[in-house]
């Protein structure tokens, strides 16, 4: 019996490839303007 | 067997209950994992234990058979191994220095036709003086965003207030002048407007639509609540003047919209204006706490445990409507569990200072809109000089999540990037110490999001 259930697999970008590309929305732009998120901006690369 | 040494549990792994489930995140993978009542119990053992993995098995075979106690022992080890549980801090160390400026928030009328009660920018002019930006300065703050922003392609320009539409003609050159600049470079601009609605007509609707611009429409949620702080100079609400033109707005299809309220003290039952909201056929939403020093109507410490309790209402509230099959985006909630930014994004955070600034009608920089009108963090002006003021700047750059001791032990850093440099600054007068009220609220919205996301997922 599974007693633990994977449901979002390693995703964090770190490898120097696919990081710091600069083309991603800048968080505090759009609808915040008052308290920091950077969990939901997507990554355009 | 998990073999960990010197492992900083709190600030790699979090284990937490919410409503049916248990979730465990792993932090630096960002692997997320949904537990039995064991294997949470096992974890949780193994937590306190610091890592004595044979402890952690004889505390829960003292509840459990032995067989399931391996089991759970065999799997959590198995993730250890794959990397997607207890995994090691390996943050990339990137030099921020030369980053380029990619976003503008353009502060086009430091006036506004309203007086809302909460406003952080004193009622529209940050405590400066009433003004208007000029076609000049407007068509050199894209000039000077083009200069500085590298080899970056997207750049973002937010016309902010005040009020934007109060500038309107400058804001329609200030685009026409982009469009410009985009047929000659390969620069994209993506134009966002903040507005009270007040002023938006058919003409302004359709220009905004014709343009791609994506609009921000402020209103609090139910009539009473909004209508309580969001008034005219009169004292007069706004509800009833604003809402078809919200409706009529939304209904001509902008490339993207948000309407964004604030909450305050005075509502800490926001999932109420949610709901309205939502109830107005509304589907992209955010609301925001109301912040500033000084202000009697931001969010307290006392006020923190009715808050957390909302935003788990809140998870509940989103749910039920997924699973009417209505699609309802709460900006805070709506994270990107599997494709959400790099290291380095999450690093910097909102960005202010690095690759985002605010320039005044008058031309003055400064990190953030949050920051207009204090002088001590006034970058230069951009009529009259294009360097910015080094040293304010690298003290913005050299303050990521890897400088802040806190935010190194934080589960959420991740999801924050180290919070809001203003908060911080109004909070604790240091943009590096972090804002306490702001920190629990937003933990309790990344638990509460996870949750949204997995039940998504895991359930039809």
């Amino acid at each position: 019996m599974k007693h633990i259930t994977t449901v979002i697999k390693p995703s964090l970008k770190r490898d120097v490839d696919h990081i710091n590309c600069r083309e991603c929305a800048t968080s505090c732009q759009s609808a915040c303007k008052t308290s920091c998120t950077v969990g939901n901006q997507t990554c355009r690369n | 067997m998990i073999i960990l040494s010197d492992y900083d549990f709190p600030a790699n792994v979090h284990l937490y209950p919410f409503q049916d489930i248990y979730i465990v995140l792993d932090v630096n993978s960002g692997a997320v994992h949904v537990v039995d009542q064991l294997a949470a119990e096992f974890i949780q053992a193994f937590i306190n234990c610091r890592g004595d993995f044979y402890r952690a098995m004889e505390i829960c075979a003292a509840r459990y058979d032995w067989e399931k106690v391996m089991e759970v022992a065999l799997e959590a080890t198995g993730l250890w191994e794959d990397g997607s549980l207890f995994s090691d801090p390996e943050d990339p160390v990137i030099d921020f220095t030369d980053a380029p400026i990619k976003a503008l928030c353009l502060n086009v009328a430091h006036v506004c036709n309203m007086k809302c009660t909460y406003c952080f920018a004193s009622q529209g002019n940050f405590g400066l003086s009433p003004s208007l930006m000029s076609r000049e300065a407007g068509h050199r703050a894209l000039d000077f965003l083009v200069e500085h922003s590298q080899g970056v392609k997207h750049l973002e320009v937010d016309f902010f207030g005040g009020e934007p539409l109060l500038n309107w003609e400058v804001v329609k050159d200030i685009v026409e002048y982009g469009r410009h600049i985009e047929a000659n470079s390969d620069k994209i601009f993506n134009f966002t407007l903040t507005t009270n609605c007040l002023l938006l007509d058919e003409e302004i609707m359709d220009y905004l639509v014709k343009e791609n611009i994506s609009v921000i429409l402020s209103l609090d949620g139910r009539q009473e609540v909004n209508d309580r702080y969001r008034v005219l100079n009169n004292g007069e609400g706004t509800y009833k003047t604003i809402l078809p033109k919200i409706h009529k707005m939304i209904e001509k299809g902008p490339i993207s919209y948000y309407v964004r309220g604030t909450y305050t003290r005075s509502n800490l039952d926001f999932c109420e204006d949610v709901r309205h909201i939502v109830d107005l056929g509304i589907n992209a939403l955010s609301l925001e706490p109301a912040v500033g020093a000084g202000n009697d109507l931001a969010i307290r410490e006392e006020d923190m445990p009715q808050v957390l309790k909302e935003y788990e209402k809140l998870a509940l509230l989103l749910l039920e409507y997924h699973q009417q099959g209505r699609q309802v985006h709460f900006f805070h909630y709506d994270l990107d569990l599997q494709k959400g930014p790099c290291l380095a994004k999450r690093q910097t955070g909102c960005g202010a200072c690095l690759h985002y600034l605010a320039i005044t009608p008058e031309g003055d920089i400064y990190p953030c809109h949050q920051f207009v009108g204090h002088s001590d963090y006034c970058l230069g002006n951009i009529l009259e000089n294009s360097q910015l003021r080094t040293g304010i700047r690298q003290k913005f750059i050299n303050n990521t999540l890897l400088t802040k001791e806190e935010c190194r032990h934080c589960w959420a850093r991740n999801f924050c990037g180290g919070g809001c440099h203003a908060n911080n600054y109004f909070t604790n007068g240091d943009i590096g110490q972090p804002a306490q009220v702001a920190c629990a609220m937003h933990r309790r919205r990344v638990e509460a999001a996870i949750y949204l996301d997995l039940k998504k997922r895991i359930t039809p």
